[in-house]
């Protein structure tokens, strides 16, 4: 069974620059050829692919593909960390005048658009809320690029950790009995605490007291979110899949992260190898085209030949689908439309 | 084409232009030329180690070769030196790096990572902590969004927080940026669409943002031989739209920059970087 067909969710993960917001826009219009209807939520898309889809000015809001729904319904949006947390916690149950106190905050502030970790919470938030809505057949995630292309499926654990974690208990007791401080703290903590009122002033630790005594409150909810995302995460009907590029280092790489992922309990789906060098016919040329393409061609053999290498350690249920270079178009859209074409048989 | 030896040098670009391999080259001709230079990685997984065969790279620098030293940096361990340094007491830093509830603190905190990150990278210069006994620093910096978050965290966090040691070295961070004597950005780029336009937004960006102005590098340009453009053959046509695109693209950018071809070769590793060092490089180092 194919995974267009079989799958509720695909997730594309992948370090930065391999091509993952356009593989994942590729199966999408790949799904929608076949009848599906398929949401695929990019995180800061080109402009490129907003044109691709015929949607100049778009801001990101769900929107239907039209030129592109083939049999099916294509869908896009655009992950807006900023506006999912706040949606998040208007829809937390929280004192309306606690939630205009988080949102005046600096910290705050900062956090629900730069603090790491918050992308990647903000895109499973949507993935989740995506998921629930029974219009799609298909969700397909684009996930933020990252350091390390794993700490995306941690991000549910440290953001729960966070909102419920000791530092939330922490600071709210320091907020309720700031005059039994030294009751509550043992001396370690104290000391700890002092170090880094030291490194960063007090101002700073005054705004991340007023948050964390705020977000004490929604510990429930964010238990619940956190819950769900993870259930969507360990279903057999979602599947991961490694975008990388057709590159000697790449390679290796992906093979270190299909391991790590199983060390981790989750199975990669595929691994796709984007953006290869075309091969050309050398035989019928002759001169400097002659001399370039062997040249060529035997680049391409030596990646290839590392590849089969490695290939032969890996676990043999994990297919690998290569992807060629897209010769260039002026309209995005043709460029796209070729793209998912590679993917009908074996997707 | 303008010297980029400065003492402090980022290499940063969109994913998948060759950044790292830049740094390791020019970190490379650097040292050959006899300056003492220190190639960093950010993070916390080596990419050289398997990259270079270095058997170890870690916080503190680790000769590869003459003149030439390499080291990885990520939050934890700066924090840790900043903290031992400013603390004075080396019993201190192990009450507040292992209590968890610091721990947890230090993750959630806005700029921290960054500023722990930028300030060792400028701590040579601002004299604070150990010595940094080098000519240059080539830092293998984070692709450009990134890079971006990095160089503003210092600014960022000054604007908010006048008083006290996090906005007083935060101002003084982004003085070193700024300052063009010392720190030097290089932008690579492939002559292809999307990487042209992230790589020419950048560096408007730290134009107006710090007043630099950054090196430009096409890396990976592909010398396609003229007489294919004749052809009708369909399995050219991929390579004649390519020859086309690279040099509309290189046509947008006004000013110098250097031109890096693919490296065709069936090279990895410590032998590219070398290949990308003695060939490559020199009119960016030349004094």
């Amino acid at each position: 069974m194919n995974l267009l067909d079989s799958k509720k969710v695909i997730i594309c993960m992948g370090s930065g620059g391999v091509g993952k917001t356009t593989v994942s826009a590729a199966l999408a219009v790949a799904a929608a050829a076949k009848g599906k209807a398929v949401l695929v939520l990019t995180i800061d898309p080109s402009l490129r692919l907003a044109s691709a889809f015929g949607l100049d000015g778009w801001k990101g809001e769900e929107i239907l593909v039209d030129h592109f729904s083939g049999h099916g319904k294509l869908y896009a949006a655009m992950i807006n960390p900023k506006q999912i947390f706040d949606d998040f916690l208007a829809h937390s149950g929280a004192d309306p005048k606690d939630l205009e106190l988080i949102l005046n905050n600096a910290f705050y502030k900062e956090l629900s658009t730069s603090l790491s970790g918050t992308q990647e919470f903000t895109s499973l938030q949507a993935l989740s809320r995506a998921h629930l809505n029974k219009k799609y057949d298909l969700v397909i995630l684009d996930t933020p690029p990252a350091e390390h292309t794993l700490e995306f499926l941690e991000s549910p654990q440290h953001i729960y950790d966070l909102f419920s974690g000791s530092v939330v208990d922490w600071f709210s007791q320091v907020g309720i009995k700031r005059s039994a401080l030294f009751g509550i703290l043992n001396k370690g903590t104290l000391m700890a605490f002092k170090i880094f009122e030291k490194i960063t002033g007090s101002q700073f630790l005054k705004e991340m007291e007023i948050f964390f005594t705020l977000i004490s409150k929604l510990r429930q909810h964010v238990k619940a979110t956190s819950n769900q995302v993870r259930s969507i995460l360990g279903s057999s009907q979602t599947a991961f899949i490694l975008v990388t590029r057709f590159d000697y280092n790449k390679i290796s790489e992906s093979l270190r992260i299909s391991e790590d992922l199983k060390a981790r309990g989750f199975m990669l789906s595929k691994i796709v190898m984007n953006g290869a060098l075309p091969r050309v016919n050398v035989e019928t040329l002759s001169g400097t085209e002659k001399v370039f393409f062997e040249k060529i061609k035997n680049f391409i053999d030596f990646q290839s030949r590392h590849f089969k290498n490695l290939q032969n350690q890996w676990d043999q249920r994990v297919g690998v689908k290569t992807l060629p270079m897209i010769e260039y178009s002026e309209d995005e859209a043709i460029m796209l439309k070729k793209l998912a074409n590679e993917f009908n048989h074996d997707f | 084409m303008s010297n980029i030896v400065k003492p402090i040098i980022f290499v940063t670009g969109k994913g998948g232009v060759g950044k790292s391999l830049f740094a390791a080259g020019l970190a490379l001709n650097l040292s050959a030329k006899g300056r003492r230079v220190l190639l960093v990685e950010l993070g916390s997984n080596s990419f050289y180690q398997n990259f270079l065969n270095i058997p170890v790279v870690e916080f503190d620098p680790r000769p590869v070769e003459k003149n030439l030293d390499i080291a990885i940096w990520n939050t934890d361990s700066c924090l840790r030196q900043y903290v031992t340094f400013y603390v004075k007491v080396e019993k201190l830093y192990d009450i507040f790096f292992e209590n968890k509830i610091m721990r947890e603190i230090i993750n959630a905190s806005p700029a921290l990572k960054e500023l722990a990150i930028l300030g060792k990278i400028t701590s040579g210069i601002r004299e604070i902590g150990p010595p940094l006994d080098y000519d240059h620093i080539v830092i293998d910096s984070y692709s450009t969004g990134h890079h971006k978050a990095l160089l503003m965290a210092p600014k960022g966090i000054s604007k908010v927080f006048h008083h006290g040691p996090m906005g007083h070295h935060s101002q003084k961070m982004v003085e070193v940026i700024k300052n063009a004597e010392i720190c030097e950005q290089v932008v690579l780029f492939k002559a292809e669409d999307l990487p042209t336009t992230e790589a020419l937004e950048l560096v408007q960006f730290l134009k107006d943002e710090f007043g630099s102005n950054p090196q430009l590098v096409c890396n990976q340009f592909l010398e396609i031989p003229n007489e294919i453009s004749k052809s009708d053959r369909a399995d050219l046509r991929f390579y004649q739209k390519y020859m086309e695109q690279q040099q509309i693209n290189l046509g947008r950018i006004n000013g110098e920059f250097l031109k890096i071809p693919y490296i065709l070769e069936e090279k990895t590793g410590m032998e590219l970087a070398r290949a990308l060092s003695e060939e490559h490089i020199n009119e960016l180092t030349r004094q």
